[in-house]
C-alpha cells in the first residue's frame, strides 16, 4: 500500500486519535485533541451533524443567536485553524490490533491508538402508513432543507419538543399556516420558544392528537388523526425525537443501555479501553450541543491520558 | 446582497489550499443578470485570494455562440470544471458559497492533481458503470447537501469523464425543481431516469451506479 496525502490525510499513519462524527461533539473533541498535540483525524457522515439542520441556536454560551449552520461554520473555522483533517465517510467496523485499532470504511482503512465515538443521533420515524411512501414528496425531517418548497402552503409539524417548536417558527417565515400536532397536553419547548409559538398567528397547536396515516397522490395532501378526521396539509415535518447512532459501537462490543445509548463514565470512557464516547450517542440525561462538546473535550483528555499510559511518545 | 463576512473569509481560507493552477470557464447572461453579477462577485473573491492559482474566463452567452454550443450551455450563470480532455466533468448551476465552498475547492484541488478519495473504487468498477449524468439539486442551507456534492463531484473526477455531475441550486433555478417534481433536498436525478432522495452515502451511490443493491 502506498501513502496518500489527501489534504493532510495519511492512510499509512497510526493516528493518536480518530474521532467518529461530524457534529459539535466530534469537532470540539478534535480541537482539544489537536491542542494536546495529538495526531487527530475526524471521520463523519455529515459535517455539522443534526445541529446544522437547526435554524436557530440561542443557547450556546457566548453566542446570543445564530443558525445551526452558522455555529458549525465557526467550529469549521476553528478546526481549519488547527489544520485538523476531516473525511466524509462512515466507519463500518473496528478491530483491535496489538496497540491500536483498525477502522474500516467501505473505501479505506485507518489506524488509531484511540477512538472517540461521537456519532450523534438520527431523527426518529413515526412508523405510520404513508411516511416512507411520501418521503421527499411532502414528508420531511428537515425544515431548513425543505421549508423553501412550502412557500404560502399549509404544513404540519408533528411533535411537541423544543425542536418541533423551532421548526414551526422557522417554517412560519414562509408558509401560509403551520399546525403543530402533538399527542400531549402541552408542548415541551423552552419557555422562550413556547411564548414565541403562542404569539405567532401563523402557528396553531392541536393537542392530544396522533397522526396515524399520511395520504396523497403525487405529493402529500392530508393526514389522518387518530380520532378519524382527515386533515388537509401540503407538507408534514416530523420531529418526534431521535435515536442514537450506536450500531457500530454495539457491533464492536461497546456497552449500551436500554435506549441504545453508549454507557460512559465521567471520563467519557466506555467499557473498552481506548474507546471513548460523547454527545448524543452517549447516555447523558440532558443533551445539548454544549453538553456534547463538554463530553467530547473530556474524551479528548481521557484519550490523551490513555496514550500517555501506553508509553507511546509523540 | 453582498456575501456575508464569514463566507467571504471562508472562501479566502479554503482557496489557499489550491496549489496548482486551474482555469474555470464561467458563462453569464444578461437575461439572468442579478445571479450572473453575484456569481462574478463571488468568483472574484476566489480568484483574488487564490495566489494566482485560479484563473477565471467569463463568457457572455449572448456573444459566444460557438462556446455555448460546444459546452451545451442551457442555463447561466454556470461554472464549468473541464478536464485535460476538454470534457465538462462538473457543472455548477449554483454560486459556490455557504455549504458549497468546501466541496467546490475540494473539486478544484482534485482536478489539479490532489489524490481523489474514491479513485481506486471508481476505477475498479468503471467497466460496470454506464455513462451517467448526475444532477444534484440543492439549496444553500441544506446540511445534507454538502457531502452529497462532494461525493458526486469526486466520483465524476475519478471516472475520467464517464460520470458527469451538475450541481443545481433550486432557489436560483426553481423551474428545474418543478420539472422533476422535487420537494426535498438533496435530490439526485440520475440520467433523467432515477431520483435518489436525501443524504445518500458514497457507498449507496456507487451501488446505484453499478445497479446493485446493498
Amino acid at each position: 500500500m502506498f501513502n496518500i496525502d489527501m489534504e493532510g490525510i495519511d492512510l499509512e499513519k497510526t493516528y493518536d486519535l480518530i474521532v467518529l462524527g461530524g457534529g459539535p461533539t466530534a469537532i470540539g473533541c478534535a480541537i482539544y485533541a489537536a491542542r494536546f498535540a495529538m495526531d487527530v483525524l475526524v471521520i463523519g457522515k455529515i459535517f455539522g451533524g443534526l445541529i446544522a439542520t437547526t435554524h436557530l441556536v440561542e443557547n450556546y454560551p457566548g453566542i446570543t443567536s445564530t443558525s445551526g449552520q452558522g455555529l458549525m461554520d465557526m467550529f469549521k473555522e476553528h478546526m481549519n485553524s488547527l489544520s485538523i483533517p476531516y473525511i466524509t465517510d462512515e466507519i463500518r467496523s473496528i478491530e483491535k490490533a496489538d496497540d491500536h485499532f483498525i477502522l474500516h470504511s467501505f473505501f479505506q482503512k485507518f489506524k488509531a491508538k484511540s477512538v472517540v465515538i461521537a456519532t450523534g443521533s438520527e431523527r426518529k420515524k413515526l412508523g405510520i402508513p404513508g411516511e416512507e411512501e411520501f418521503a421527499g414528496r411532502g414528508v420531511s425531517y428537515c425544515a431548513t432543507c425543505d421549508g423553501p418548497f412550502y412557500k404560502d402552503k399549509t404544513v404540519c409539524v408533528i411533535g411537541g419538543s423544543d425542536s418541533a417548536a423551532k421548526e414551526a417558527l422557522f417554517l412560519s417565515q414562509n408558509v401560509k399556516k403551520v399546525y403543530i400536532i402533538y399527542r400531549g397536553e402541552e408542548i415541551r419547548a423552552e419557555p422562550i420558544n413556547k411564548k414565541r409559538v403562542e404569539k405567532n398567528h401563523k402557528i396553531e397547536i392541536i393537542y392530544r392528537t396522533n397522526i396515524v396515516e399520511i395520504k396523497g397522490d403525487n405529493t402529500v395532501k392530508s393526514v389522518i388523526f387518530d380520532k378519524g378526521t382527515e386533515f388537509e396539509v401540503d407538507g408534514v415535518f416530523i420531529e418526534v425525537g431521535s435515536i442514537p447512532n450506536s450500531d457500530l459501537a454495539k457491533r464492536i462490543g461497546v456497552k449500551t443501555n436500554e435506549k441504545d445509548e453508549i454507557i460512559i463514565n465521567r471520563k467519557s470512557e466506555t467499557n473498552i479501553p481506548g474507546i471513548f464516547a460523547a454527545g448524543d450517542v452517549a447516555d447523558a440525561p440532558f443533551k445539548q450541543a454544549i453538553t456534547g462538546v463538554a463530553e467530547g473535550v473530556v474524551a479528548a483528555y481521557s484519550a490523551f491520558d490513555f496514550i500517555k499510559e501506553m508509553n507511546i511518545e509523540y | 446582497m453582498p456575501i456575508s463576512y464569514i463566507y467571504n473569509r471562508m472562501i479566502r481560507e479554503e482557496i489557499k489550499k489550491l496549489i496548482k493552477p486551474v482555469t474555470l470557464k464561467i458563462f453569464t447572461s444578461s437575461k439572468n443578470l442579478q445571479e450572473s453579477v453575484k456569481m462574478m462577485e463571488v468568483m472574484d473573491i476566489y480568484q483574488k485570494a487564490s495566489n494566482e492559482m485560479l484563473k477565471i474566463e467569463e463568457y457572455k452567452i449572448e456573444t459566444n455562440f460557438d462556446l455555448v454550443k460546444k459546452y451545451e450551455i442551457q442555463q447561466a450563470p454556470a461554472i464549468l470544471m473541464i478536464n485535460a480532455k476538454d470534457q465538462v466533468i462538473i457543472r455548477y448551476l449554483a454560486i459556490p458559497t455557504v455549504a458549497k465552498i468546501q466541496p467546490f475547492v475540494q473539486a478544484l484541488m482534485v482536478l489539479t492533481g490532489t489524490p481523489n478519495y474514491y479513485d481506486n473504487i471508481i476505477r475498479e468498477n468503471l467497466n460496470n458503470i454506464s455513462p451517467t449524468v448526475i444532477k444534484v439539486l440543492i439549496t444553500d442551507y441544506c446540511a445534507y447537501c454538502s457531502p452529497v456534492i462532494s461525493i458526486c463531484s469526486l466520483f465524476a473526477l475519478a471516472s475520467g469523464g464517464k460520470l458527469r455531475t451538475i450541481i443545481i441550486d433550486i432557489m436560483t433555478y426553481p423551474d428545474i425543481s418543478e420539472q422533476y417534481n422535487v420537494t426535498t433536498v438533496p435530490t439526485l436525478i440520475v440520467n433523467e431516469d432515477k431520483k435518489l432522495i436525501g443524504g445518500i452515502t458514497a457507498e449507496e451511490l456507487l451501488y446505484e451506479l453499478i445497479n446493485k443493491t446493498l
